[in-house]
């Protein structure tokens, strides 16, 4: 006698075969008493599940575990929205033809002003004699000022932290503070 | 259950709330059955509505919401099973205040539910989360083969191949290890 496979007895028993596999293995069961042991065997599995696992836990108490999750749910739904992708801004149709005019206008300045004559440009203002003029500079290293190619600058030291520089009317000014002393060091130059 | 479905896609935070109560117990036991575990069931339970309700406008039909529902939630615990690889136990100092049923139970006969009950986790371990998922909407929940396929996304030869290996591999454990 052939004996269906295991597989196919555990399908057998929870009624999941077709019918016409279900009518040969039957028939087979009915007369066999190994596989008819099987079979009952499977469906002890499922009845031992369905007894043991139905309903809720014992220890849970579920109104409490219930309002709990809940209220998870909503403080998820409301901080999903909260991160949301923004809403797409609507688009001005007339946006992309209006920069393209634009722009052509502006090519066609260009090109008109670089085809007018030199006569009719306007000269630009001659610069000043770099003789007789004060120059006052104050940047990161340090203030200064200078005429002529002469000059001096006051640097601060490579200790130096929280360097601030300014500018005020005829005078520079620089602040920082030694990082190792804490001493703070201010400098003025003023133009006369 | 649809008449509880049906009003979640138009998107009032009082619907919402009703589409959650009715179906927060069903979602729960499904995935607490999956991870045999209150505090990680209670956790994906939370996840599984989440998602749904952040996707909403992906169900097309309304009729279909609970199913969608389980699927997710089936889905979400098999993912949860394959991350952590077993279920973890709650020991019986670990349990909550004893209440309900339980408070009617003598020490011994809990901690004889408690021995069957982690008997059984240990022999729903020996399966893969599919298999495990397939052995217990068809035999626990009671769903035919074509519904357990449509929760799994998979073939109704597919989910009978994984519903024969759990009863099979199950038989065995049983056979082998008796409480």
């Amino acid at each position: 006698m052939k004996h269906p496979d295991e597989s196919a007895l555990a399908l057998y028993a929870g009624g999941d075969l077709a019918w016409w596999k279900r009518f040969g293995i039957g028939r087979h069961v009915r007369q066999c008493g190994e596989c008819g042991r099987q079979v009952d065997e499977f469906r002890g599995v499922g009845a031992l599940l369905q007894a043991e696992l139905e309903g809720l836990p014992p220890n849970l108490e579920w109104t409490e575990a219930a309002a709990a999750m809940r209220a998870n749910i909503r403080l998820g739904i409301a901080a999903g929205q909260c991160v949301a992708d923004p809403p797409q801004r609507v688009r001005n149709p007339w946006r992309a033809p209006a920069l393209a005019l634009a722009a052509v206008v502006a090519i066609l300045a260009g090109w008109i002003i670089q085809t007018l004559p030199p006569a009719g440009r306007i000269a630009p203002p001659a610069p000043a004699p770099a003789a007789d003029v004060l120059v006052l500079d104050a940047n990161p290293a340090g203030v200064g000022v200078e005429r002529d190619g002469r000059g001096f600058r006051l640097l601060r030291p490579e200790a130096a932290e929280g360097v601030e520089v300014s500018v005020r009317g005829d005078s520079v000014r620089s602040r920082y503070v030694d990082g190792k002393t804490g001493q703070v060091t201010i400098s003025h130059v003023y133009a006369e | 259950m649809n008449e509880a479905v049906e009003p979640v896609l138009e998107g009032s935070a009082e619907r919402q709330n009703r589409f959650i109560s009715d179906n927060l117990r069903r979602i729960f036991l499904l995935v607490y059955r999956m991870v045999g575990n209150v505090a990680d069931a209670q956790d994906l339970t939370q996840e599984v509505f989440i998602k749904a309700l952040q996707r909403q406008d992906q169900l097309k039909e309304t009729e279909k919401a609970t199913h969608w529902l389980s699927r997710i939630a089936t889905n979400t615990a098999i993912d949860f099973l394959r991350r952590h690889g077993r279920v973890a136990f709650c020991d019986l100092d670990d349990m909550p205040e004893q209440a309900g049923r339980s408070r009617e139970e003598s020490p011994e006969a809990m901690v004889l539910r408690a021995e069957r009950k982690a008997f059984l986790e240990r022999g729903l371990e020996t399966l893969t989360p599919r298999e495990r998922a397939a052995l217990l909407l068809r035999d626990v929940e009671g769903l035919p083969a074509e519904e357990v396929a449509r929760h799994l996304a998979c073939s109704k030869a597919t989910v009978r191949s994984h519903i024969a290996n759990a009863r099979v591999k199950f038989r065995r454990y049983l056979s082998r290890r008796k409480p």
